[in-house]
């Protein structure tokens, strides 16, 4: 029983659903108290106990759905002290026992590590291990010896049964193996899959792999949420403002009966984000783009811009109702003319004053200026003002300071300044804001 | 430490027909969930839209086993000695000032400082004992011999630095107090935590509860809702507004309407004496329903139709 429900936390794991060994136990508990028959309490009770968040329960039910309904028409192994070994496959099929059958198939899965599934590939593999591990081998020797010895009309008829149902158990093995890869391969070859999506260059990633980067998107801006909860707190503390008690005191021939406590400061991070939509860099602001639409949504104080050679407050596009409408319209309504730094930050130079030593200033630009004026200077007075200053730069670090790249000059300013072209390096932004 | 509560909850359906005889009627799910809650005696977080009935459950359970509820509503700024305890500075500073004399008297005017502070010392832990002590929601909870339910109200919007407070408090039903040392629970209280999910919990505060979300329920269940609520309200109606609520969730509005909403705006209709749900009474009294304006003017455009398709299903 306990091996049923391992198995099942670990397939939760593999599909990404954190589960603690705390939540484990809690589980195990829950499911000593209800009736295993009844799978809508045992769903109900598993999930109070390990599901911790909505954002898991359409996986949650998924897995769920396929892992007590593949096999689990009782829930259970088979009798503890058994092996596959003592059970005989021909006896189980001529009793119909399709429960044992089931039981015997999952124990054999178990044996064959079904568990480290991670190509479909691997399907054809595991049906043929699953089949001799239930011992099919022992049915085709003796289907072969009936061929062998048959006399009469009869003995045919038994002989084509017997046939029927081994096809039948393929089947069943085959749906059995089939469920277990969405259980455990697929997310393995998904896995693999971001892996490589992480280190992508993001201007070579496929149209096709969009809802998935969205995905990771928003896990990494959830990441995030959960950060700034806790920058997001008030400084405060109970305690008595002495020097204020004494003061106001003094009438009360200092005796102290009025209390005066210290005061709250709320601390509330500011994050300013200038974002170029040129052409040359247009890939990599969709990406950052896409994030900042996710971030207004955790950051109360947050102001975009976007800019080629004017800088455009982007802050009304956020409030579309999907990431997707908000980037279109900042893309088209962006004109595109050559690139101008120094303009840009002419156009910023008025925004310094709303900088506050809490601000987080995140440039996203390949820096290239088309040989015009750098305009450091703005950039030197917002680093005074500013928390710190963040440059990403879309392109390689060797391509750096080459040709009409003014990334030398403004580096100088930031605090940091970090290659930004896939999704690794985003992600490593959000740990840096 | 005991978890002492009369054994009537004993299986889900048991719980379920106990949250029912209090007026509060469940989806199996929050059944489920209560029903673990008390055989694990473990909180729970209880999280959902604003009006599907979070709170009440918290005060169904108190009521069922006839147990004070404490409510613990959080907010920005919420610390312990607004959660937990306090000193009564007040007390304290007008004890000090009433036994002045007395304390002249132990300290002799000619000694040393040290002599003096040597012994004050002996009396100090007067000023922080229990007599001094203020409590709060939570330190109260875990003093009632009888037991309680605990209700800890919109837990998003404390800081991170409450819930870590509240760890030890989830996991152990006990407090350490610096003056005091450890105070364990007499009796530990039935948890329930709730959360509009304006923020996401800590996962070391989540891993301490059960977990249960509840969703809108079913047409069915709020038709006996809105009856259990409503005796006067006719089945027609009922099912009508039911109806029309529904078809109100399915749309893209910044807060769909809940299930205490709903009872408000059945009550509304029974005292404009509505038989009928009526277009020019649903414009009316649409308020009542809907709390943003945005979504008033947008229901009211599509009110034909989505009247219109209500009545074609029900038809």
């Amino acid at each position: 029983m306990k091996n049923i429900f391992e198995d099942f936390f670990k397939s939760l794991r593999h599909h990404d659903i954190e589960v603690s060994i705390g939540s484990e136990i809690d589980a195990l508990n829950a499911v000593s108290f209800i009736k295993l028959e009844n799978k809508c309490h045992l769903k109900q009770a598993l999930a109070a106990t390990l599901l911790k968040s909505k954002n898991d329960e359409y996986l949650f039910n998924r897995v769920f759905d396929i892992f007590f309904t593949l096999n689990q028409t009782e829930i259970g192994v088979i009798k503890e002290g058994n092996s596959i070994e003592d059970y005989n496959l021909i006896e189980v099929m001529n009793r119909g026992d399709l429960i044992t059958l089931n039981k015997l198939i999952q124990e054999a899965g178990r044996q064959k590590g079904l568990r480290k599934f991670s190509s479909f590939l691997q399907k054809g593999n595991y049906k043929i291990e699953i089949m001799n591990g239930i011992g099919i081998k022992n049915l085709d020797y003796h289907i072969k010896n009936l061929k062998k010895n048959k006399i009469s009309l009869q003995d045919e008829k038994i002989i084509n049964d017997y046939e029927n149902k081994r096809e039948q158990i393929f089947s069943i093995v085959g749906n059995w193996v089939n469920q277990q890869y969405k259980l455990h391969g697929e997310m393995s070859a998904k896995h693999l899959h971001i892996d490589v999506l992480y280190t992508r260059d993001l201007k070579k990633i496929d149209r096709r792999d969009a809802i998935l980067i969205k995905e990771l998107i928003a896990k990494m801006v959830k990441k995030l949420a959960f950060k700034k909860s806790n920058i997001l707190k008030t400084q405060k503390n109970s305690k008595i403002n002495i020097r204020r008690t004494i003061h106001k005191n003094v009438a009360n021939d200092g005796i102290l009966f009025n209390l005066h406590w210290m005061r709250n400061k709320i601390d509330k991070p500011k994050i300013v984000i200038l974002c170029d939509v040129s052409n040359s860099v247009r890939v990599y602001s969709i990406f950052l783009l896409s994030i900042v639409y996710l971030l207004q949504e955790i950051v109360s104080n947050l102001d975009a811009y976007a800019f080629t050679d004017r800088l455009i407050n982007i802050n009304h596009f956020l409030t579309s109702s999907s990431s997707d409408e908000a980037i279109h319209n900042i893309m088209n309504n962006i004109a595109k003319n050559g690139t101008n730094y120094g303009q840009m930050f002419a156009d910023f130079e008025s925004k310094l004053p709303s900088l506050t030593r809490n601000t987080t200033l995140l440039i996203l630009g390949d820096a290239r200026n088309n040989g015009g004026d750098a305009n450091t200077r703005i950039l030197c007075e917002a680093q005074k003002k500013c928390k710190k200053i963040v440059w990403l730069n879309p392109e390689p670090e060797n391509f750096w300071n080459f040709g009409d790249s003014d990334m030398n000059s403004y580096s100088k300013y930031c605090t940091k300044v970090f290659e930004c072209n896939t999704l690794e390096h985003l992600d490593n932004l959000i740990d840096i804001i | 430490m005991k978890y002492l509560y009369p054994n009537h909850c004993n299986t889900i359906e048991a719980t379920l027909a106990a949250l029912d005889s209090t007026g509060y009627i469940a989806q199996e799910e929050i059944a489920t969930t209560v029903f673990l809650g008390i055989k694990l005696e473990k909180p729970i977080l209880v999280e959902g839209l604003a009006g599907v009935g979070k709170t009440e459950l918290a005060k169904a359970i108190a009521k069922f086993y006839k147990v004070p509820l404490i409510r613990l509503q959080c907010y920005e700024g919420l610390d312990e000695s607004k959660a937990l305890y306090d000193w009564k500075y007040g007390k304290q500073l007008l004890y000090t000032q009433l036994l002045k004399d007395k304390l002249n008297k132990i300290v002799e005017k000619k000694e040393e400082i040290d002599v003096s502070i040597e012994k004050i010392k002996n009396y100090d832990d007067i000023f922080y004992s229990k007599i001094f002590l203020e409590p709060r929601a939570l330190y109260k909870a875990l003093t009632y011999e009888t037991g309680c339910v605990l209700l800890i109200d919109e837990i998003d919007k404390a800081d991170q630095e409450f819930e870590a407070l509240l760890l030890e408090i989830l996991s152990d039903f006990q407090i350490s107090i610096a003056e005091l040392g450890t105070i364990k629970a007499v009796n530990k209280p039935i948890t329930i935590i709730t959360s509009n999910n304006t923020r996401e919990v800590g996962a070391a505060l989540k891993r301490r509860c059960l977990h249960l979300h509840i969703n809108f329920p079913s047409a069915e269940l709020e038709s006996r809702i809105l009856s259990l609520h409503l005796p006067d309200l006719s089945s027609k109606l009922n099912n009508q507004i039911v109806a029309f609520v529904n078809s109100l969730r399915d749309k893209d509005l910044k807060k769909p309407p809940s299930v205490s909403e709903s009872i408000d705006w059945a009550k509304t209709l029974l005292l404009l004496n509505a038989e009928n749900l009526e277009l020019n009474i649903i414009k009316k009294s649409l308020n009542v329903l809907l709390k943003y304006e945005n979504d008033i003017l947008e229901i009211k455009n599509k009110l034909d139709d989505i009247l219109f398709e209500n009545n074609k299903i029900s038809k």
